[in-house]
């Protein structure tokens, strides 16, 4: 019965033996750990791997709201997982990161031990891109172009159609929009910083300086161009009138009424056209007096090439509409 | 007696040890259902299918959502954007990669496409008994419903998330880790199922009991839907032009054929994707038996749905009253002629009868129970003086059927979110009538952007009139659209996209494929009070973080997205 009872006893020993903690006491804290990047663009992901020893690894990341000096004023880390974390700035600046690794007595967790790591990243702001630049002008939103690394162009009509009416379109008077990736950048229209609310004389070119937060310049230009027009136009004696399509402002119909006698394939197209603008029928240039085919389904266009630069130019589309 | 006492004892002892080897528990298991054998029967398998349904209708999908989808966005304000909670913190752009509810959404979604892929992997696995045609078309429909919602939950995570893990759709203990496959081939993978469900469903079904289940035309509209997810507005492209011809084909009435649809290359037998989907094998046809080749027309759907506010059977909706246009998304406008798909909660939802129905996450309207509402000044800016402002009510405003919403001065609800006191669920915590989740006006505004992206600005302003002449009907305005440029069509059809699915959960995703989430947002939380949108940032929060655990789990496999 002794024997029984001694390994009966022998048995709860080793039950709860079984159930210590051999590492009662907390083990030293080591923060470390290795960073993918500590120079970086704004939004671009900042990844720490915790190298260390912790039962617990925070990281204050030094931005608004984690910043490691201002703990006690509600300013918050983030817990760290499985030794990854990632994140990413906003804004640009220098931002203090701290590493906090934390061990504790797994006895009710007591007997706190820290240890911490530190050290800066900057993430710099060189955004000078111009995304997109337009103007809205009811019922349009015009697009401008960038023909090269500098200059942008802007098509406008001279009038556009609203409600099956033809209206003056007024480019001296006309906001823009700028769409740049970056909140910190700046824009300065002609030395005058850019305001979305301000009106800009769209008959004229611009300077444009971009400047990013890291204090990098890029320079433009913005150009607009009008689509051109015959300043006259007939065949034979028809003169030919003008109409404006709502939904294609670079799309002009001219509309004649043919007299008789006029050889269809042979019909003489006298014009005259403003400077620097050319007639062209499938890409081959027209003069005043040359005979076109009215039949033939030829494309016509006029192309206005800016004297100044000839990457910059503005199509009209051309339809003929004739009636006998 | 000792000896005798202790011999007894370890006897006992290595008796009960060495019986506990025995191999008791290796029998054969008899009359009880296994993944092995359960799968052998259409009905069977229509079980399998009502359990990929019943995730729409969980409160733990519904909740994510309306908070994505809507509170995120510019249309109204959340009762709960304080930065100490993880809802606030959403809505602030301010959480971490930890945040539960973004964890929610990834769980939620995956846990539908877990289900749909129980249906596809297995239903090769269903005997019929009959070689009737009409077998294996049930058989098909239920590969198209499966088809269908899986490509929907994958769109779920697509857009919240950018390319995701595809999960095998035969699990195993090896292959647990699935790293993440790039958009393109998230994308890919969609649409595939989509355009199959396409050539698999039925316009619509005969059965009442089958009413509100996936149709050809749900499966189009998301695939319309998908397609314009990949496209950049102002950028000319394939897939404007794929959009464009599905709009022709849906509204327009233009025929096509079944390989059109699938993008049939001629890579795969045939005769093998007929079997491989469940269309009878030839060998097996009779002459009465219709034989699909890949010229084979598809149904058409024009005709099928309509912008005219009728019920299920044609009848106006509320007599054709003002209330009409609010009345397709009460009990009276379940699967009426503008809705495509719809999540089914109505009790008894599963066709049993019994107090199944979960979803609790779109009833949000009764005080206290208020999670969003609008202001006048966001209602200004949504619907300026058009008429369906009307359909927004103030506090101690009146519902059509009556009831007087006591919901704190101020604020606006939306009469889309109110279940008729007729329509109230029997139980409490349900739902008493159905959430919209495709519609036809989107198909039509869907294609009239793709027409102006093509620059067929007419016609795009011909559907967006279309749309627009619909409105009018419910207090016999003329106002129309008008005709102008490529940006000037498509602001309006944004603009008639933000009214007609104003507090409909889809505006959020709205902008993010429009590229202006950052645009509207940002300013949107510049002129708030708290701020909130205004720490979005560009080029980083149209994707939301993959969750840290599945990060974590898969040791690094799972890369989280760029700016987290």
């Amino acid at each position: 019965m002794k024997k029984l009872f001694t390994i009966l006893i022998a048995s709860a020993a080793m039950v709860l033996i079984s159930c210590n903690d051999d590492e009662f006491a907390a083990r030293t804290p080591v923060a470390s750990v290795t960073v993918n990047e500590t120079a970086l663009e704004i939004n671009q992901s900042m990844i720490i791997h915790f190298t260390g020893v912790a039962d617990q690894v925070v990281i204050y990341t030094g931005d608004e709201g984690h910043d490691y000096a201002l703990r006690e004023q509600s300013n918050t880390g983030f817990v760290v997982n499985k030794g990854l974390f990632s994140y990413s700035y906003p804004v640009p600046g220098t931002f203090h990161v701290v590493c906090i690794a934390t061990t504790y007595d797994t006895f009710l967790g007591s007997n706190l031990q820290t240890d911490t790591y530190e050290f800066d990243v900057t993430v710099s702001d060189d955004v000078t891109e111009i995304r997109q630049l337009y103007s809205s002008i009811t019922p349009n939103v015009y697009f401008a172009t960038l023909v090269d690394d500098v200059n942008w162009v802007l098509r406008l009509p001279t009038k556009q159609v609203y409600n099956n009416k033809e209206l003056n379109l007024n480019a001296t008077r006309q906001r823009l929009t700028f769409d740049i990736a970056s909140d910190s950048t700046k824009v300065f229209i002609d030395d005058e910083p850019f305001a979305t609310k301000n009106y800009y004389n769209l008959t004229l070119s611009h300077t444009i300086r971009v400047e990013a937060y890291s204090g990098s310049v890029r320079n433009y230009m913005l150009h607009t161009l009008f689509y051109p027009e015959f300043s006259s136009i007939s065949i034979g004696e028809a003169k030919g009138a003008l109409s404006r399509n709502a939904y294609y402002q670079d799309l002009l119909t001219y509309t004649f009424e043919l007299p008789e006698g006029v050889d269809r394939h042979a019909a003489p197209l006298t014009f005259t056209l403003p400077d620097n603008t050319s007639l062209m029928a499938n890409g081959k240039k027209l003069s005043s007096g040359d005979k076109v085919d009215l039949d033939a389904k030829d494309t016509y266009t006029l192309l206005l090439t800016s004297s100044e630069n000839s990457l910059i130019t503005a199509t009209s589309r051309l339809v003929f509409n004739v009636k006998e | 007696m000792k000896k005798i006492l202790f011999s007894l004892s370890l006897a006992c002892v290595l008796l009960l040890t060495a019986t506990s080897c025995e191999d008791f528990l290796d029998k054969e298991i008899t009359g009880n259902a296994t993944d092995e054998n359960y799968y052998d029967t259409q009905y069977k398998m229509q079980s399998a299918l009502d359990a990929v349904y019943d995730v729409l209708q969980s409160d733990s999908y519904n909740d994510q959502e309306w908070r994505f989808g809507e509170a995120l966005a510019d249309n109204i304000i959340g009762t709960d954007e304080g930065l100490s909670s993880q809802m606030g913190q959403l809505v602030n752009f301010r959480f971490n990669t930890s945040n539960t509810i973004i964890l929610s959404r990834w769980t939620v979604n995956y846990r539908g496409i877990h289900r749909a892929n129980q249906v596809i992997a297995n239903i090769h696995r269903v005997n019929i008994s009959t070689t009737q045609y009409s077998a294996y078309q049930g058989v098909r429909y239920i590969l198209g419903q499966a088809k269908f919602l899986r490509a929907l939950y994958y769109f779920n995570l697509v857009k919240t998330f950018g390319g995701v893990p595809i999960r095998p759709e035969e699990e195993s203990v090896e292959g647990l880790v699935v790293p993440r496959s790039s958009l393109e081939e998230c994308y890919a993978y969609i649409e595939k199922d989509l355009r199959e469900a396409a050539i698999l469903l039925p316009t619509g079904y005969s059965a009442t009991t089958d009413v509100g289940k996936a149709t050809k035309g749900a499966a189009v509209a998301l695939l319309m839907k998908v397609i314009m997810y990949q496209t950049t507005p102002g950028v000319p492209s394939e897939k404007w032009q794929q959009l464009k011809r599905m709009g022709e084909y849906f509204v327009g009435g233009a025929p096509m054929t079944l390989g059109e649809m699938l993008q049939y290359d001629g890579s795969e037998n045939w005769e093998q994707l007929r079997q491989r989907l469940w269309f009878k094998p030839q060998s097996l046809n009779t002459e009465s038996d219709p034989y699909e080749t890949a010229d084979t027309k598809l149904e058409p759907l024009a005709g099928v749905y309509s912008l005219e506010y009728k019920d299920y059977y044609g009848a106006p909706l509320n007599n054709g009253s003002k209330w009409a246009y609010v009345y397709q998304w009460y009990g009276d406008g379940e699967f009426c002629k503008g809705s495509i798909f719809e999540v089914v909660f109505n009790e008894s939802a599963d066709g049993t009868g019994g107090d199944t129905n979960e979803g609790a996450g779109i009833e949000f309207f009764d005080v206290g129970t208020v999670k969003m509402f609008a202001t006048d000044e966001i209602l200004t800016s949504i619907f300026g003086t058009d008429v369906r402002r009307d359909f927004c009510i103030h506090h101690q405003g009146n519902t059509p059927d009556g009831e007087i919403w006591q919901g704190g001065e101020g604020r606006y609800v939306s009469l889309k979110w109110y279940t008729p006191r007729k329509d109230k669920p029997k139980y409490a915590g349900d739902n008493g009538r159905n959430f919209r989740l495709l519609r036809y006006v989107d198909v039509v505004l869907m294609y009239a952007e793709a027409l102006n992206e093509c620059d067929e600005r007419e016609k795009a302003l011909d559907m967006l009139n279309m749309c627009k002449a619909q409105v009018n009907s419910i207090n016999n305005s003329t106002k129309l659209y008008v005709a102008g440029g490529y940006g000037y069509i498509r602001d309006q059809i944004w603009q008639e996209r933000r009214m007609e699915f104003a507090f409909e959960w889809d505006r959020y995703f709205d902008l993010v494929r429009q590229h202006r989430a950052a645009k509207v947002i940002k300013t949107y939380g510049a002129n708030r009070a708290n701020r909130r949108g205004y720490y979005f940032r560009e080029g980083v929060n149209e994707l939301f973080p993959i969750p840290q655990t599945e990060i974590d789990v898969s040791n690094g496999v799972v890369e989280q997205n760029p700016g987290y």
